[in-house]
């Protein structure tokens, strides 16, 4: 990376400094965790809380997830909201291998990460028995605190990933107080 | 802006507030002076009721069942709607009987206003057609089609599968509901499709989930479940967890994807 910095520059020169000072690989990694493009594959109701967690009252693009992608070639982080089916698993998969590494995966509520309350013949029963997922988020559907959980969950992946060690062990989600307002 | 929120009416709470507890309400001679919700609380902080006091002892203190609130009577509007509906129901089921005679309708069943008429499965595309055509029914409206398997309730039923046509007339405001009984064996029937385009998916619905045969359907394939799948789900006699299908792919693990 450095020597495609190229000419001299203040912009160059102070970049030059700063890969420096972290390495590249922290670099990177800094920058995909904050501009991850979620692919939102939303096939139920986890969808709409999605949506609100989108706007602006919860406000995704807060932590940098803020460009929708609906094409999977374009994204790196596939959201699952929702029950996907027999005849749509195909189709999940598909879009998981059309996503261009690095990628990650949200399974957003119950039914995308256990079949929820439909055991039967058409619902599969976890979407992560056929695509790998990093994060499972529970409820049904979750609240958009949840969502944001994840996507920090996500982030400290990364930045983990980068620097070569496990994800860190799962922290206390701060929960709000009764009555509490977002 | 908003017009102003009337205070509640407190004639409730006025009959209640002085003296006490009205005889009556508190259920006959045989009740105890037992803790009652709200009402009586301070009614029993100013002083024993005199209907209590007189009590004997021994009375059980459980009060008497409420029963509950009788259910509003219907509006002589809604009586007469009902009865004018049920008189177009049965105009149907003259012209239909006038028509094709016992052979064809085999029978009616009347469920909560609605009529139901059974059809010989032979002759469903005939009586279609004559309600559709009919000049005084002129049933347009191919609502839907549908199906129900039986299986577990032999009784209620004529045969295993019950085939519901739903037809509609905008000229008499009606609908006309025809049940078809198909058996286990080979069911089959003629096709909807010359006579309504709406049956077509609604055909391949059924053939989808019940594996009824549809004679003459132009394209009978699959509609929802995919089209390798084997089976017609919702039969009552096929699993409800499945036979494995939904287990049936590959597995894309991170390092191959």
């Amino acid at each position: 990376m450095n020597e495609a910095l190229g000419k001299q520059g203040f912009f160059t020169t102070k970049l030059r400094d700063l890969l420096k000072a972290i390495g590249a690989e922290k670099l990177v990694a800094w920058g995909r965790k904050n501009s991850l493009w979620p692919y939102v594959f939303g096939t139920a109701c986890c969808s709409i809380e999605m949506m609100a967690t989108l706007s602006s009252r919860f406000d995704y693009s807060r932590f940098g997830a803020e460009v929708l992608r609906f094409s999977p070639r374009q994204a790196d982080l596939l959201i699952v909201g929702g029950r996907v089916t027999l005849k749509m698993m195909p189709v999940l998969q598909r879009i998981w291998q059309q996503m261009p590494d690095p990628k990650w995966c949200i399974s957003m509520g119950a039914c995308a990460s256990c079949g929820g309350v439909f055991d039967t013949y058409t619902m599969i029963q976890g979407v992560d028995r056929f695509i790998p997922v990093d994060v499972y988020v529970p409820g049904c559907p979750p609240r958009p605190e949840n969502m944001i959980d994840a996507l920090l969950m996500i982030q400290a992946k990364i930045e983990a990933q980068a620097r070569g060690e496990a994800p860190a062990p799962r922290r206390s989600l701060p929960l709000l107080g009764a009555g509490g307002k977002p | 802006v908003s017009a102003p929120v009337p205070p509640p009416a407190p004639d409730e709470k006025k009959g209640s507030e002085p003296g006490g507890p009205a005889p009556s309400r508190t259920g006959g001679a045989g009740e105890a002076p037992s803790p009652r919700p709200s009402g009586d609380a301070g009614a029993a902080a100013a002083g024993p009721p005199p209907v209590a006091a007189a009590a004997p002892p021994k009375a059980a203190p459980s009060p008497a069942p409420v029963p509950p609130p009788a259910p509003p009577a219907p509006s002589p509007a809604a009586i007469a709607a009902a009865a004018r509906r049920e008189e177009k129901q049965r105009r149907v089921l003259e012209r239909l009987r006038e028509r094709f005679g016992d052979a064809v309708v085999q029978g009616e069943r009347t469920f909560r206003g609605d009529l139901w008429i059974d059809i010989a499965p032979g002759a469903i595309h005939r009586v279609l057609e004559f309600l559709r055509d009919d000049p005084e029914l002129r049933m347009k409206q191919f609502v839907d089609l549908t199906c129900a398997d039986y299986l577990k309730l032999p009784d209620y039923a004529r045969d295993r599968f019950g085939l519901t046509y739903i037809l509609y007339s905008y000229e008499i405001d009606t609908r006309a509901r025809l049940k078809v009984w198909l058996g286990d064996a080979d069911p089959e029937v003629e096709s909807a499709c010359d006579l309504f385009g709406g049956a077509n998916w609604a055909e391949r619905e059924v053939w989808d989930l019940y594996g009824i045969r549809f004679r003459g359907h132009p394209g009978l394939k699959r509609i929802l479940m995919p089209d390798d799948y084997e089976g017609h789900p919702l039969r009552k006699d096929y699993p409800l967890k499945g036979r494995g299908e939904r287990d049936s792919f590959p597995v894309l693990s991170r390092r191959e994807s």
